[in-house]
């Protein structure tokens, strides 16, 4: 008899099933000690159930034993460490951002990753739980969580984008079974390695693949993107689905030896003519029709995304945006600063600069965003209507140059316009989820602006100023940190609403500092 | 040099996670315009929305805190913060003499604990007359015993009417026996009606664990009915089942007992807003366990504070029991060592067989220090079991929280565990890996 017996059979009362309960247990010990019990009382049936459950319930906890493991059922050890691991110190900081700062996270790791240290084993659950990281990070991530990191996420699903990142043999039965985000991580993987496999792989499935699934998957041709891609792309701008045609079509024209390109080029070198008088002119013709050849090229009559351009100038503008920058540069031969001079009072002007504006950020154009971006009639405007941003085209520049050019802008802009300015830097310094860091000079010109900013009363309440704050004490280069903190707390009249703000600023940079210090390499 | 306190150590004396979080926004030096400190206290200044700054200060030794910010949390975040401070960036403090404040506090203290001590002695060397205790004794037993007939009664009734009617039963039904028994002064086996209601609520196959509690509540009230014929320590352990303990000056007359005691562990579980606090010592020579039990209302702090992870030099007295384990803290001397390793078994089977042991001796203990050497986790669809070198395995608790932190730690290579034995599972509160001793937060709300 057990507990579990002895319930069961009390289950609906000793008033409806007198004998309930009252089997002799099998056990000598048990039974023994039963008659030892229920001898000195006069039992009724309800003591005498309870006085076998009072002798059952000891005798069971106590006689619970543990269960058969065969040894080969245990996963294999993980390796031994080949990375020193980090300080106690840095450890501390780490702790300190996953518990209120995640967003220092990456910094950490790139600094651990670059020292050659790891984290604490202790830590890594928490680490991995916080997620995929963008862009970048993935492999600073890999480095600083060691062995001993991949060996745990090995075995959590969660985390199974670590081991993906990391392994060098590609799991083939997530392409042949996973779910399309899956299979496209797949094939970014494969891209990052062999690109040519990975086109084959695509191609060998592609007519099996449903719509939307095929335009998911030819995006990610665009890693690696090499003219030993183009007949297969070019084959898709006959797909029966306008998805595909238009991921082709996009891919294709950031190919510029494509034949697609080609045929952009030659078109736009039937309507655009170059003279030069006392200064260059140029001009332009706007093309008439949209014929089949140009539809099948992605371009497209839909009303939509026009932003005021009338029909003629929108098949340029999109004829332009597919058409290869050196169509400009090396065809025409004209330097950005030129070419855009000469479309200052040019009637398509509007036209033709947002399609340049595509199109240098199709191709990461560092030479013509900068044009762009100085040209003196502003794009803004203009920008917005192709749903891009200046911040698109500062990130392009190379990272001297980019600060150069945001510190110039800092220091001419008129105060009105600083909080606007301050409010872009973070993104307009961020490629692709990775933070490129700050020159110390464009920290000293931001927080000399920002700081004076602050004194005066009429800016105070500037919500893009109250967050910049945040901003800046996560970008600013932690040499200028302590400094910064005194700076920015120099209005002796303190200003309540921001107090929390600040404080926030302080600690920030003072991780920071700390955890510079600690992962030095 | 000071006794630094780790940011583990100093965020376990938190009242509460908002009180954490409070301290973490105080980690700011800016805010601190004065942080000193010397061997025996730290103290400092800290800005905050008054004009005055407030002073705070920690004598090192406890650590105990004094504030003169309004906060009712104890100890409040200032505490904290200048703890945790001292804790991070250590550097940014001064050495500096004691200013008047520090230094009367820190001797005002040290008055009160001497005054108290000969309180203790004055009141342990006042006689007690022994007529008057006895027939006091007589009475809360008469009290008891009338409680436990009615408890018997209950008992009965359940049984008669069948367990299956325990589900549709209303709060009333548990709460008025249980209630009862309070007043009958046996709170230990209202404890027991709790459980039971805890059974039935949680579903699965409660009428087996149910019947389980049943039998030890009943066990409880038969050995009260043969008080008289069980030995003085199976006495001591009746009572303290039914909620009669002794006082805690009559257990320090006592001798004490003085040796390094490992600090295996601390688990703390809540139960109507009183928090019950459990620290797991063993000592280093004799392998002798002994548990600190520790009581806390609301977000008030726990009184005894021992680390996880060090050896420290303690004098303790034991309550009497059959299986001695309950202590309290006659004196501690020196500084707390880190702790390297444990005592422990290698197999399951022989910590198995302790635990039954101990379960002879004192069927009412439901938790057990445990403490394993060499032993792997492994995931098993969906629980965690503990796997020795024998081949056998051991659930952990299901409410073990840091499963995957233990995992990390081994590598999936043999460590040594301590943690609590229950009747459900093995609970994990401290492991030792490659990076020393790794402490496990074991908080529930019951």
């Amino acid at each position: 008899m057990s507990l579990a017996e002895l319930a069961k059979s009390v289950l609906l009362g000793t008033e409806r099933s007198l004998s309930a309960g009252l089997e002799t247990p099998a056990s000598a010990p048990l039974s023994q000690a039963l008659e030892t019990l229920e001898q000195r009382v006069e039992e009724s049936p309800e003591r005498k159930v309870l006085t076998r459950a009072a002798v059952l319930a000891p005798y069971e906890a106590a006689g619970r034993r543990s269960l058969a493991w065969p040894d080969h059922a245990l996963p294999a050890a993980c390796e031994p460490e080949s990375t020193p691991l980090c300080s106690t110190a840095a450890a501390a900081v780490l702790r300190r951002l996953l518990d209120e700062q995640k967003a220092l996270l990456p910094e950490w790791l790139e600094l651990a990753a670059a020292r050659g240290v790891r984290v604490p084993a202790v830590l890594l659950p928490r680490l991995l739980s916080g997620g995929r990281p963008q862009g970048e990070p993935l492999n600073q991530l890999i480095r600083a969580v060691g062995r001993r990191g991949l060996w745990l996420a090995a075995q959590n699903e969660a985390w199974s984008y670590l081991a993906a990142g990391a392994a060098d043999e590609l799991d083939d039965n997530i392409w042949q079974e996973g779910r399309l985000a899956e299979r496209k991580g797949y094939l970014e993987a494969l891209r990052g390695r062999h690109p040519e496999d990975a086109r084959r792989a695509l191609q060998e499935v592609f007519g099996q693949e449903n719509a939307t699934s095929r335009a998911q998957l030819l995006s990610t041709l665009a890693l690696g993107l090499s003219l030993d891609d183009e007949p297969f792309l070019e084959s898709c701008l006959d797909d029966r689905s306008k998805q595909v045609r238009a991921v082709a079509a996009q891919q294709l024209a950031a190919l510029p030896g494509s034949r697609l390109a080609q045929r952009m080029q030659q078109r736009c070198g039937r309507l655009v003519r170059l003279k030069k008088r006392l200064r260059t002119t140029i001009e332009i013709d706007l093309p008439e029709t949209l014929d089949a050849a140009m539809q099948r090229d992605g371009l497209s009559d839909r009303a939509d995304g026009r932003g005021g351009l009338g029909r003629g100038a929108w098949h340029l503008m999109q004829l332009i945006a597919a058409t290869p920058t050196t169509f400009w540069t090396a065809e025409l031969q004209l330097a950005p600063a030129t070419l855009l001079k000469a479309l200052r009072r040019h009637a398509w002007r509007a036209a033709v600069v947002r399609g340049l504006c595509l199109a240098t950020v199709r191709e990461r154009q560092a030479e013509l965003a900068l044009a762009l971006l100085e040209d003196k009639l502003g794009i803004g405007e203009l920008l917005t209507q192709s749903r891009l941003t200046e911040e698109d085209l500062i990130r392009l520049l190379p990272l001297a140059r980019r600060d150069a050019f945001l510190i110039a802008r800092l220091r001419r802009a008129p105060a009105k316009e600083v909080p606007a300015l301050l409010a872009q830097l973070d993104r307009a310094t961020t490629d692709k989820g990775h933070r490129d860091p700050w020159s110390e000079a464009l920290g000293q010109a931001a927080l000399d602006r920002f700081a004076k900013l602050l004194r005066r009363a009429e800016h105070q309440q500037d919500w893009r100023l109250h967050s910049f704050l945040s901003t800046l004490a996560q970008r600013l280069p932690v040499s200028l940190a302590s400094a910064a903190t005194t700076e920015v707390r120099r209005p002796a009249k303190p200003i309540p609403s921001l107090e929390d703000k600040l404080n926030d600023f302080a600690i920030v940079l003072d991780l920071r500092t700390q955890m510079h210090k600690e992962l030095a390499p | 040099m000071a006794r630094v306190y780790t940011r583990d150590q100093v965020l376990a004396l938190a009242p509460d996670a908002a009180s954490i979080k409070a301290a973490q926004k105080l980690l700011n030096i800016g805010k601190w315009p004065l942080l000193e400190t010397d061997e025996a206290a730290v103290w400092g200044e800290c800005k905050g929305s008054g004009k005055k700054p407030y002073l705070v200060q920690i004598d090192l030794s406890e650590p105990a805190f004094k504030c003169s910010c309004p906060s009712r949390k104890f100890p409040c975040k200032h505490g904290l913060a200048l703890l945790l401070l001292l804790a991070d960036s250590g550097d940014a403090f001064r050495q500096a003499p004691q200013p008047p404040r520090v230094a009367d506090w820190l001797e005002s203290r040290q008055t009160r604990v001497e005054k108290k001590a000969q309180r203790a002695a004055a009141k342990s060397a006042r006689p007690v007359d022994p007529e008057a205790l006895a027939k006091q004794q007589a009475k809360r037993r008469q009290a008891m015993s009338d409680g436990l007939e009615d408890f018997d009664l209950w008992l009965q009734d359940l049984i008669r009417q069948g367990l299956a009617a325990l589900p549709g039963r209303d709060a009333d039904y548990w709460r008025q026996p249980a209630a009862r028994l309070v007043d009958a002064k046996a709170p230990g086996m209202a404890r027991w009606i709790d459980e039971s209601k805890r059974r039935v609520a949680r579903g699965g196959d409660w009428p087996q664990r149910v019947m389980a509690t049943l039998g030890q509540a009943y066990l409880l009230r038969r050995a009260f009915a043969n008080y008289d014929k069980l030995t003085p320590e199976q006495q001591a352990d009746v009572r303290t089942a039914l909620g009669w303990t002794l006082d805690k000056e009559a257990v320090l007359e006592d001798e004490a007992i003085r040796e390094p005691m490992r600090v295996l562990g601390r688990s703390v579980s809540e139960n109507k807003r009183l928090r019950e606090q459990r620290i797991w010592l063993q000592g280093q020579t004799s392998g002798r366990p002994a548990l600190i039990l520790d009581f806390a209302h609301g977000q008030q702090p726990f009184g005894v504070r021992l680390s996880p992870g060090t050896v420290v030099d303690l004098e303790l007295a034991y309550y009497p029991s059959a299986v001695p384990l309950r202590a309290l803290i006659k004196a501690r001397h020196g500084e707390p060592q880190a702790m390297t390793d444990f005592h422990g078994s290698d197999r399951l089977e022989d910590a198995l067989d302790q635990v039954a042991a101990a379960l002879a001796g004192n069927p009412w203990l439901d938790r057990l220090p445990m403490t394993l050497r060499g032993m792997r986790l492994v995931a098993a669809e969906g629980s965690w079991l503990v796997v020795d070198g024998a081949g056998r395995a051991l659930p952990a608790h299901r409410s073990f929280q840091q499963p995957w932190e233990l995992l990390a730690v081994s590598g999936g290579r043999p460590l040594d565990l301590s943690g609590e034995w229950r009747p459900d599972g093995f609970m994990p509160l401290g492991c030792i890996g490659e990076e020393g001793y790794q402490a496990f937060a074991c908080e529930e709300i019951q």
